[in-house]
């Protein structure tokens, strides 16, 4: 660490002098106010063991068919940049993992996931939103799953 | 949290979320959405924090992920999304400016004249006080890009600050 990091490092907190422009406290309270309304009681119906044990059971059906573990798209919809940004989340995961030799499996990885001009950004606009999004994650799934086997 | 607490809370730390988003963004508007953002969610989110620093480093992180997002999606094209192809670059290493150092709002102004990818390095290592594993999995870079980017924007700044 040379003088003039040291020196940024000591003086860190006099680059957090700007502040927000005023009323902020103000629109925050009143988002927090948006955000915070009360939830609805459950009807008298779902407070039966077995109606509710049946809801549960269902939630957590839905739940998984909407979380879908494992899928690193999940969340994403057909959105091409949320697409893109999650497969760059699961590409730096792969290049976390331990390796007896990081080097080559670095340039494995490299060459197998990195683009030149990536795919999310040349995709037709003509294309649905869907059928834009069904390619990219067939598209940056499969080289994920290439990814993947490299150790 | 009561209101007044979390009035007290926000108070506490609206100041630091704000200016470390708005170092990443350049935009007020947009920082002061992310911080809110960012508090918002700490208050939404279950109590599992057992120290006023654990709670201090989640909302440093969670803002500082939620600025680059927001700067992926204003500039898909830049500094996160295209190569920069420095890793084969040999840096010559800048000498430091003679004498003593410069004040520090000097030393502000030329990081803030940065070109974006030096600048975002340059305050999450020295300012935010991230190791370059942490910046690698916020940003989805390479280590070794963001050292060379690293490197590179210290010899810029070091230039910059010889000519005042």
């Amino acid at each position: 660490m040379n003088d003039l990091e040291q020196y940024i490092r000591d003086h860190a907190v006099q680059f957090d002098s700007e502040t927000p422009a005023p009323g902020h406290e103000e629109r925050f309270l009143a988002r927090l106010d948006a955000a915070g309304s009360p939830r609805p009681r459950p009807a008298a119906l779902f407070r039966r063991p077995a109606v509710r044990a049946f809801a549960l059971a269902a939630a957590a059906i839905a739940l998984l068919l909407v979380l879908r573990p494992g899928d690193p798209f999940r969340g994403t919809g057909n959105d091409p940049q949320k697409i893109y940004l999650a497969y760059m989340d699961r590409v730096a995961e792969l290049y976390r993992r331990p390796s007896t030799d990081s080097e080559t499996r670095d340039a494995i990885l490299a060459g197998i996931t990195e683009e030149e001009d990536p795919l999310f950004l040349q995709i037709p606009e003509e294309l649905s939103a869907r059928e834009r999004g069904r390619i990219l994650k067939e598209y940056y799934g499969r080289m994920l799953a290439a990814a993947g086997k490299i150790r | 949290m009561t209101r007044q607490e979390i009035s007290e809370f926000y108070r506490e730390h609206h100041r630091r979320l704000y200016n470390i988003s708005l170092r990443i963004l350049r935009d007020s508007g947009e920082a002061e959405e992310v911080m809110q953002d960012t508090l918002l969610k700490f208050l939404s989110a279950p109590d599992g924090f057992d120290s006023p620093a654990r709670v201090s480093a989640w909302l440093a992180r969670t803002c500082i992920r939620a600025s680059i997002d927001r700067l992926r999606r204003r500039q898909r094209r830049d500094l996160f999304l295209k190569d920069y192809a420095l890793q084969e670059e040999t840096l010559t290493p800048e000498e430091e400016p003679d004498g003593a150092l410069p004040d520090i709002t000097q030393v502000r102004k030329a990081m803030d004249a940065l070109p974006e990818p030096y600048r975002l390095v340059l305050d999450l290592v020295l300012v935010e006080g991230l190791d370059y594993g942490e910046i690698a999995a916020l940003t989805g870079r390479k280590e070794t890009t963001l050292r060379s980017l690293y490197a590179r924007g210290r010899c810029k700044l070091i230039e910059m600050l010889k000519k005042i």
